[in-house]
């Protein structure tokens, strides 16, 4: 099987208020595009990174393969080889086994009146797996990421912020899922064991050939744990390749100017920063034609009247009228 | 006051230990830290470095289990010592904060205007004086609409906005120290690069010195002049910017300085960190607090606390061993 995961102009609407309390107030029903027609593929075994700055529908895209939110009856989620969209509830929840999903906040997503190993045990018990031995599992959950075997009895508020993320990861592997989505994997925790959790996913992935969905937007670590990355803007993916290609030659101003943003710890970097005006516009005004037009430092008229087509070159693909050029690229 | 040149804030062995049910937390231990006028100064700590004890104890809001030793010294007046109405015109006019979130720091039902208008009580400007600094603060920060956004309330304001009238709130009475509380950490990259230009213009134009505080070593590194490396509730390194990024003397430091995973050239799947926990400060240990997570430890780093040396002015590091991996 070449793909995973094969989504097919996945668009995840949202009304901006109920049809009874717009006609209520008097207004026209809104819908925002929290996601808009994305398509993209991902590997088996692979790492791959969804970046994006707040708004730019990554963690809903997210929620909608794992099920969470549900998508237009126009788009296609293909896992495994099998459309996740239009499965009956029996049936997909028999799926939704194989992907797993480790939350942003790593202490707020465990329950605090619940130890650790009943947290463990949870998928097992929901997913009508009672008659394993709970006791062992857990034991081999928590051992898979190195946490003692007396954890068991803790409760999260007993667990520091890189412990909690691991009792997340280890929930998150429970039921040997194909698939992990990690959101904000390093969010909130310090600098020096972020790389702690990071080489945990990574150490996990190599073991049991885990295929990794990583949404941040942390630029400095997809750097180094993505096999391919994805740049969003406004629920679009404006910009995807390997990972290397996308840091080295972006071809999208976006992406070209969140690369340039990231804070160098040097007091000597030389800084060559192109600094976006203003903030991501609002889902509920997208802007005409390109949507990066408003801050894009090398708009022309026609990015505010046209959208972009996806263009594709290899391995990469962007939208952009007027790509940014590189002497390699030529 | 308001005539004399600012001096600096000058904390000198400052201690803060908290009485709690299982015994008292000793979350900071002899801290010293100069904060001289018109200087950056960056404090570096991960959580539980004491760092929210340290400004909770220069504004005077420490926690009614606090128990502070030591001197806060603020234009050579003991802060510990002052009468709690001098403490209050002295943060409502020579020293102001930005929290990391605004949302909270903001109030959520008065409006932006009449926010801005209010902190004005001490001014004695008119009322429409008031409104017309206050817009004008508003254009400074580089908020949008300044006069519409009067009217406002802050849950109407987007993320990177609220923090510029609160940076715009904080600056009003052209303070002479601002304290920055990880001020960019609930914010976007692309906004967190407006608003480190923002405070770096700012800090030119007004020639206030700024304490910041943040365990993002990007911002520390652009912002400041000065750095102090915070762990667990001691300094563990002190110096100017350069000296700590390129001269680091500290094993904490440097350690921490190699787990950033911006200043890794060269793409690796395995990124380092430092191992272990931060120590339990209900009972300190008498040797080097960092010793346990240490990869340089020694027999006499687990005994001895080591003294912070005074290597230059300004520069001081506590580690036994700094001499000897200076040389290395």
């Amino acid at each position: 099987m070449k793909w995973l995961v094969e989504i097919v102009g996945l668009t995840v609407r949202f009304p901006l208020m109920s049809r009874f309390m717009a006609r209520l107030k008097g207004r026209d029903f809104h819908e925002i595009d929290a996601v808009a027609d994305v398509s993209l593929t991902i590997r088996p075994g692979e790492t791959y990174a969804l970046v994006g700055e707040s708004g730019s529908g990554k963690s809903t895209l997210a929620r909608a393969v794992n099920g969470l939110v549900e998508p237009t009856p126009e788009s296609s989620i293909v896992f495994n080889g099998r459309d996740v969209a239009a499965m009956s509830p029996a049936n997909f929840k028999a799926y939704r086994r194989q992907m797993a999903m480790v939350f942003q906040d790593p202490v707020g997503s465990l329950s605090p009146r619940m130890t650790v190993g009943d947290q463990l045990a949870e998928p097992f018990v929901a997913h009508g797996l009672r008659d394993r031995d709970l006791k062992a599992e857990c034991g081999r959950l928590l051992d898979m990421v190195g946490l003692p075997p007396d954890f068991a009895g803790r409760y999260p508020h007993e667990l520091s912020g890189g412990q909690a993320r691991r009792v997340g990861v280890a929930r998150a592997l429970a039921l040997d899922p194909k698939l992990v989505i990690a959101d904000e994997p390093t969010a909130g925790l310090d600098v020096s064991i972020q790389g702690e959790v990071l080489n945990l996913l990574n150490e996990l992935q190599e073991r049991f050939g885990l295929t990794l969905l990583i949404i941040t937007h942390n630029l400095h670590i997809v750097r180094h744990v993505a096999d391919r990355t994805a740049i969003m803007y406004l629920g679009r993916i404006v910009e995807e390749g390997p990972t290397d290609r996308i840091f080295s030659a972006p071809r999208h101003h976006y992406t070209r100017a969140l690369l340039s943003a990231a804070p160098e710890p040097d007091p000597d970097a030389v800084r060559t920063r192109i600094e976006l005006k203003g903030e991501v516009p609002s889902l509920a005004r997208r802007p005409d034609g390109c949507e990066f037009h408003t801050r894009c430092p090398k708009a022309q008229d026609v990015c505010a009247t046209e959208r972009p087509e996806e263009t594709t070159d290899g391995e990469r693909r962007y939208r952009c009228f007027f790509p940014v050029l590189h002497e390699e690229s030529g | 006051m308001t005539g004399n040149a600012f001096k600096g804030l000058n904390v000198r062995g400052l201690s803060v230990d908290y009485q709690t049910a299982s015994g008292k937390v000793h979350a900071l231990r002899n801290v010293d830290l100069d904060v001289p006028a018109g200087a950056v100064v960056g404090i570096v700590g991960e959580s539980g470095c004491g760092k929210s004890s340290l400004i909770s104890s220069i504004i005077g809001q420490a926690p009614d289990n606090a128990q502070i030793s030591g001197r806060i010294d603020f234009n050579h007046q003991s802060l510990l010592e002052l009468p709690p109405d001098r403490m209050r015109d002295l943060m409502g006019q020579r020293i102001s904060v930005v929290f990391q979130d605004p949302m909270t720091s903001l109030n959520p039902i008065r409006s932006i205007g009449r926010q801005m208008i209010d902190i004005q009580y001490r001014t004695g400007r008119g009322r429409a004086e008031k409104r017309e600094y206050a817009i004008e603060m508003l254009k400074k920060v580089g908020v949008s609409d300044p006069a519409d956004r009067m009217n406002q309330y802050a849950f109407q304001l987007s993320g990177g906005m609220r923090q510029r009238v609160s940076i715009a709130m904080a600056l009003m009475a052209r303070p002479d120290l601002l304290i920055a509380d990880e001020p960019t950490t609930a914010l976007d990259t692309t906004l967190e690069v407006q608003i480190i230009r923002l405070l770096k213009e700012l800090q030119k134009e007004i020639g206030c010195s700024i304490l910041l505080v943040s365990h993002h070593l990007g911002m520390i590194a652009e912002l400041c002049d000065y750095v102090v490396v915070l762990y667990a509730g001691e300094v563990a390194e002190a110096g100017t910017v350069r000296d700590i990024f390129h001269h680091s003397l500290h094993p904490y430091t440097r350690r921490l300085l190699e787990c950033d995973p911006g200043l890794i050239e060269k793409v690796t799947r395995r990124l380092p960190t430092i191992a272990g926990e931060i120590p339990n400060l209900l009972q300190i240990s008498p040797g080097c607090i960092f010793a346990p997570r240490c990869d340089c430890a020694q027999q006499a780093c687990l005994a001895r606390r080591p003294p912070l040396l005074q290597l230059g002015p300004g520069r001081r590091v506590a580690c036994h061993r700094a001499a000897e991996l200076d040389a290395a």
